[in-house]
């Protein structure tokens, strides 16, 4: 069950079905805080981001007459943003599925998660390799499956499971570093 | 306790990463506004391109589809007009097989044949009273055999039953002969329970010893015919095969000689050859073909176009026409070496470097490696062009005749009617990669020059009639011998047509 959405939106989504550029901008404006949010998770850098989010509302305005308006937005938004930014990377991510992680690892803070910002945040990730990032937000943040992520990627379930402890692992120990380092 | 990190630091990212506030919304929709208008208005050509042509192969075959029926219904009018016609054609037609065969399945169980019947069938006919009353018993009527070896010649079809009775003796042809075997005048049995007044003899023509093996046997026989013409005999022949047993044979076919007879058909013979052998047939058509370069990705595209194939020979036919075609070919990993000197000068005018591909060697080796990294690099390079092309090839029919099964190969010539030249160039900054810029160049171009012979058709064809016209599914290549267009770009073209030639109207 997803909550209702605001008049206004649900008013944006059924004239952007016009193919009203001016409701396509406002439809646009009016998720791209979200959308970045998911898109930064996913990629190298802001531009890159942004370039995912772009191709990502291309393909929403193109496909929006096939959009379930019983369904929430945002879900179905997420989706193809996380299907775009993915197909965008698969090369990185298919040419790092080797990549180990190295061993190592200071001690833990939690208390330090609660201060962490969007760029902190986005700073640990890049420390993982582009596969363990990826099914990381794949399967922590975004609620995939390790069989769906299996799917998306093409790699066994189990080496989902596998990226994705490490990928934790790894987190702990940038995030214990960082916290060791500013005290 | 890990466990407890990893969903305190999920929860947190998913809480921060709800929305990010990013001032970047006005940047981002004016990025997305260089692409998304864009793509949209080539979807919409592209589909619009695809509905035209749907819509113009669905005119065609409503008009083929129409004309059809109008074809039919003009030959069904023709066929109601000349009703008495068959008995005509029955001479050599399949319709007198199919009468006899019933009077042969009686004549192999005498027993149950009536007697009487038969020969009525034979007094029934007019034409040869005389023939009936003339033979008698054992008598030899030398006329009888003559006009049955007669029958021979034209009766072609007419197995060994008819020279049988050819053969025979002249008392066996006599059909009055008891403990004979008559097959020639036995199979011209008509149908059974037919009444008239039967002569003796003629009654004994179908005696129950008469022993007939061969039902297959057909008119010729008409035995009493005597001094009947072959022609007239065969003409009795068919009236005695009639199933009504008032038929009379009318006096119109009497006065028919065999070769009126053929010239009575020949008509229609014609009149399907002239319909094959038209000297000029026109056609309109539509394609569908990807086009192919070197470095380029096949694209697939939309033409159309008119034809008109002119007789030079029986089988050889040429064909021409003009065709409005649009040709797109997009090259992401290399670019067209024709193109490449063209490509240099937006690139050169644009940087401190020469690109390295036009430029001369030496010229690379001037730029410091900071330079180097700043040269800008081909992205994209897209080549648009709607052409007009004037085929001249040389079509060779199979056997026009029976079925339109054909190759044709000859040349094309033409000029492009729009020509449109994108290049998408990237430049990146020195030490931060993702300050590149990106820029399009467009060049446009509009009939500039005509090439003349630069492609070679090949193609073959199978047509279904539609009515007088013809629908044609038509498989073609063509390929490039030299460059076309401004850039001089060697492409070429393959994919389907689907013709639909149409026989000009009769003056």
């Amino acid at each position: 069950m997803h909550q209702p959405r605001s008049i206004a939106e649900e008013d944006i989504i059924s004239q952007c079905k016009t193919g009203s550029l001016k409701y396509q901008e406002l439809l646009y404006k009016h998720f791209y805080g979200y959308a970045m949010g998911i898109s930064l998770r996913y990629s190298l850098n802001r531009d890159d981001a942004m370039e995912v989010v772009n191709d990502a509302f291309i393909k929403v305005f193109n496909a929006i007459n096939n959009y379930d308006s019983d369904k929430p937005f945002k879900a179905w938004l997420r989706t193809i943003l996380v299907n775009t930014a993915i197909d965008r990377r698969r090369k990185d991510i298919k040419f790092q599925l080797n990549v180990d992680l190295e061993n190592a690892m200071p001690a833990i803070s939690a208390s330090a998660i609660e201060n962490l910002n969007v760029q902190d945040i986005l700073k640990m990730m890049k420390e993982l390799p582009a596969i363990q990032m990826t099914i990381f937000n794949l399967y922590a943040i975004d609620g995939y499956s390790h069989d769906e992520i299996a799917e998306i990627l093409a790699i066994p379930a189990s080496s989902s499971r596998v990226y994705l402890s490490r990928a934790k692992e790894k987190l702990r120990t940038v995030l214990r570093s960082e916290t060791e380092r500013h005290g | 306790m890990d466990d407890q990190f990893d969903k305190d630091l999920k929860n947190h990212i998913r809480k921060v990463f709800e929305k990010v506030e990013d001032p970047s919304a006005d940047e981002g929709w004016l990025q997305l506004r260089k692409k998304f208008p864009e793509e949209e208005a080539k979807r919409r050509a592209f589909a619009w391109m695809w509905w035209a042509a749907a819509a113009v192969i669905f005119l065609f075959l409503g008009i083929g589809v129409w004309m059809y029926s109008k074809n039919n219904q003009a030959q069904k009018y023709e066929a109601k007009n000349e009703k008495p016609a068959p008995s005509e054609n029955l001479v050599s037609g399949k319709k007198q097989d199919t009468n006899t065969k019933p009077a042969s399945v009686h004549t192999e169980n005498p027993a149950k044949t009536n007697p009487g019947s038969v020969a009525a069938a034979q007094l029934n006919t007019p034409k040869i009273p005389a023939a009936t009353n003339g033979n008698k018993p054992g008598r030899v009527n030398p006329l009888i055999s003559g006009s049955t070896s007669g029958n021979r010649g034209y009766l072609a079809k007419t197995p060994a039953g008819n020279n049988k009775a050819a053969n025979n003796s002249p008392a066996q042809q006599s059909a009055a002969a008891p403990n004979v075997t008559n097959r020639a005048a036995v199979t011209a049995m008509p149908k059974p329970n037919q009444s008239a007044g039967n002569s003796p003899g003629q009654q004994l023509a179908t005696a129950p010893n008469v022993n007939n093996p061969t039902p297959a046997a057909v008119i010729p026989k008409t035995n009493p015919a005597a001094g009947n013409s072959p022609a007239q005999v065969a003409a009795a022949g068919t009236a005695n095969n009639s199933t009504h047993a008032t038929d009379t044979v009318k006096p119109k076919q009497h006065a028919k000689s065999i070769n009126d007879m053929f010239a009575d058909n020949q008509p229609v013979n014609t009149k399907k050859i002239d319909g094959n052998s038209a000297k000029v047939r026109l056609g309109v058509y539509a394609a569908t073909y990807f086009n192919y370069a070197k470095g380029s990705s096949n694209n697939a595209n939309l033409g159309a176009g008119v034809t008109a194939e002119i007789k030079i020979a029986k089988n050889l036919k040429l064909v021409t026409g003009v065709t409005i075609a649009q040709n797109s070919l997009n090259f992401n990993t290399a670019v067209p070496e024709s193109t490449q000197s063209s490509f240099a000068v937006p690139a050169a005018s644009n940087s401190f470097s020469t690109y390295s591909l036009a430029g001369p060697a030496k010229a690379n080796v001037l730029y410091s490696a900071a330079n180097v990294a700043s040269v800008p690099s081909l992205k994209n390079y897209d080549a648009n062009m709607v052409g007009l092309d004037i085929p001249l090839n040389l079509k060779y029919d199979f056997n026009p005749k029976k079925y339109d099964f054909y190759v044709l190969a000859g040349l094309s010539s033409g000029t492009f009617i729009n020509e449109t030249y994108t290049y998408q160039y990237n430049y990146p900054a020195l030490f931060s990669p993702s300050l590149q810029q990106i820029q399009d160049e467009t060049s446009r171009k509009n009939f500039d020059g005509f090439y003349f012979a630069k492609t070679l058709n090949v193609a073959f064809g199978v047509g279904y009639p539609l009515g007088k016209n013809q629908l044609i599914l038509e498989p073609f290549l063509k390929y490039p011998l030299d460059g076309l267009g401004a850039q001089n770009i060697r492409f070429g073209a393959g994919g389907i047509n689907l013709k639909f030639n149409f026989q000009p109207p009769k003056k």
